[in-house]
C-alpha cells in the first residue's frame, strides 16, 4: 500500500480568520504598555508616600499647596 | 508549593515592620510619568470642578481638627477576601446604619448590587486614587449609572481620563484632590506645580493635597476622619494580606514580584512574611506590596488626632496594634447606629 507522507507542504492548513482588533482595544493595549513600562520601573514595590521628614510627620491634608 | 520557597517565608511578631520603607517610597516617585500623563488630560475637567474642600467639615465650620467632637461614624469598604467570607455586604445592606459609607472604587458595583445604595445610605462616597486603566472597569457597570446622582466620587487629579469621562456620563458628583507625592514645601515640588496649574476662578487656591497611604482602602480611611470628621471608622474588606495558609502563588502581587526577580521563585519567597494577629489569634500572609501598605497604615494610624478611633471589623487581616481596635462587624453596627 502506498502511503502518502504527510508533510507540511501537502497538508492544507485551515484558514484562520484574521482577528480584527478594534480601535478601542488598540487604545487599551497601548495604554497598558504605558502603564507596564511605569510599573517595571517601580519593580515589585507598592506605592505610597508617608512623610518621615521633620515637620511633615502629621500631614494628612494640605489646603495650601 | 516549593519547599524552599515555603521555608523562606519569614514569621513575624506583633508590631514588626518591613525594612524597605525608603525603597518603596523611591519606587513610588518613578511613577510620575504616568501621573502627569493623566493629570494633563484631566485639566479641562478639574478647572471647572468641585473641590474636596467643599466636604471638609473642618474648613466649612472653622473647627479645629484637634478639638473636634465627632457626631457620626463611617464604614470603609475594601475588596479583601473577608468582606465575602463573612457576608459583610449583606449584613450592612440589612442594617439600619445611618453613618457614612466610604467605598473603594473596586467595591462600588458589588456594594450597589448587594443593596448598599445611596438611596438607603444617603451619605455615600466612592474613592479613586490609582492612575491605572483598571479603574475604568470599576465605574463601567450599568448599576453605577442607575445610582450615579446619589454618589459622591472623590477623585485624584491623576486618575485616568476615561474613568473621569464615565463618571461624568453616569452623573456622579465629582470632588477633586491631589495625591501627595513629594515634599510640597520645596519650590521644585511636583505637587506644588500641579496645584499652580489647578487654580481657577472657581477654585482660586486649587485643590487640597491628600495623603493616600498608596491604596484606595487606606485613602478611604483618611478621607473618613480627616475630611468628613467621622469617628469611629469601621473597616471591612481591608485585610492587607491573605489567610496564613494561602499558597504564595495565589497572592495578588505574585506575578509582579516573580517578574521582578526574573522568575526566580526562591527570591520571591524571601519577600513574603506572616504576621500573627494577637487580638484575634489569626495569621496573615503578606506579599511585599501588602506588607508595605500595612506598614504605611500602621505608621499613619498612630499619628491621627486622639478623637479618631479606628476599628478593624474585617474579623481577621493584618491590621492590629496601637490605636486599632478589633471588633466583630455586627458589634460595630450595634454600637454605632449613625
Amino acid at each position: 500500500m502506498d502511503l502518502m507522507v504527510l508533510t507540511k507542504a501537502k497538508y492544507k492548513l485551515p484558514k484562520r480568520k484574521k482577528v480584527k482588533i478594534s480601535e478601542k482595544l488598540k487604545k487599551q493595549q497601548k495604554r497598558l504598555e504605558f502603564e507596564n513600562r511605569n510599573l517595571a520601573l517601580k519593580g515589585a514595590k507598592g506605592s505610597f508616600v508617608v512623610f518621615r521628614e521633620e515637620g511633615l510627620e502629621d500631614v494628612f491634608v494640605v489646603d495650601d499647596l | 508549593m516549593n519547599r524552599k520557597v515555603k521555608n523562606d517565608i519569614r514569621k513575624s511578631v506583633v508590631g514588626s515592620k518591613s525594612t524597605n520603607f525608603n525603597w518603596v517610597q523611591n519606587g513610588t516617585r518613578v511613577m510620575v510619568d504616568l501621573w502627569m500623563y493623566n493629570f494633563a488630560r484631566n485639566i479641562p475637567d478639574f478647572l471647572d470642578g468641585d473641590s474636596v474642600k467643599l466636604l471638609n467639615v473642618f474648613n466649612n465650620n472653622s473647627k479645629s481638627i484637634k478639638n473636634h467632637k465627632p457626631n457620626h461614624s463611617a464604614i470603609v469598604i475594601g475588596g479583601g477576601p473577608s468582606v465575602y467570607e463573612n457576608n459583610h455586604l449583606e449584613i450592612l445592606a440589612d442594617s439600619d446604619y445611618q453613618g457614612a459609607i466610604v467605598c473603594t472604587d473596586r467595591m462600588l458595583a458589588p456594594c450597589l448590587k448587594n443593596g448598599i445604595t445611596p438611596k438607603k445610605f444617603p451619605q455615600f462616597f466612592v474613592l479613586t486614587m490609582d492612575p491605572y486603566q483598571i479603574t475604568i472597569k470599576f465605574y463601567e457597570d450599568k448599576i453605577v449609572k442607575k445610582h450615579g446622582k446619589g454618589i459622591s466620587a472623590i477623585m485624584s487629579t491623576c486618575t485616568i481620563h476615561e474613568t473621569v469621562e464615565i463618571c461624568k456620563k453616569s452623573g456622579l458628583n465629582i470632588f477633586w484632590y491631589h495625591p501627595l507625592i513629594d515634599d510640597f514645601r520645596k519650590s521644585e515640588s511636583i505637587n506644588k506645580i500641579m496645584n499652580m496649574m489647578s487654580k481657577s476662578d472657581k477654585n482660586p487656591d486649587g485643590f487640597p493635597g491628600m495623603q493616600t497611604g498608596g491604596n484606595a482602602g487606606c485613602f478611604s480611611w483618611i478621607f473618613s476622619w480627616a475630611i468628613l470628621g467621622c469617628s469611629p471608622v469601621g473597616l471591612i474588606g481591608l485585610n492587607m494580606g491573605v489567610g496564613g495558609d494561602t499558597p504564595i502563588e495565589k497572592t495578588q502581587h505574585y506575578d509582579q514580584v516573580l517578574n521582578h526577580f526574573d522568575n526566580d521563585k526562591s527570591k520571591v519567597g524571601k519577600l513574603y512574611r506572616k504576621v500573627f494577629n494577637e487580638d484575634l489569634g489569626t495569621e496573615s500572609l503578606l506579599d511585599p506590596v501588602f506588607d508595605f501598605y500595612r506598614e504605611a497604615f500602621l505608621d499613619l494610624v498612630v499619628r491621627t488626632p486622639r478623637w479618631t478611633k479606628t476599628v478593624n471589623a474585617t474579623e481577621g487581616g493584618s491590621l492590629f496594634g496601637k490605636r486599632i481596635k478589633n471588633m466583630k462587624f455586627t458589634d460595630f453596627l450595634n454600637t454605632n447606629k449613625d
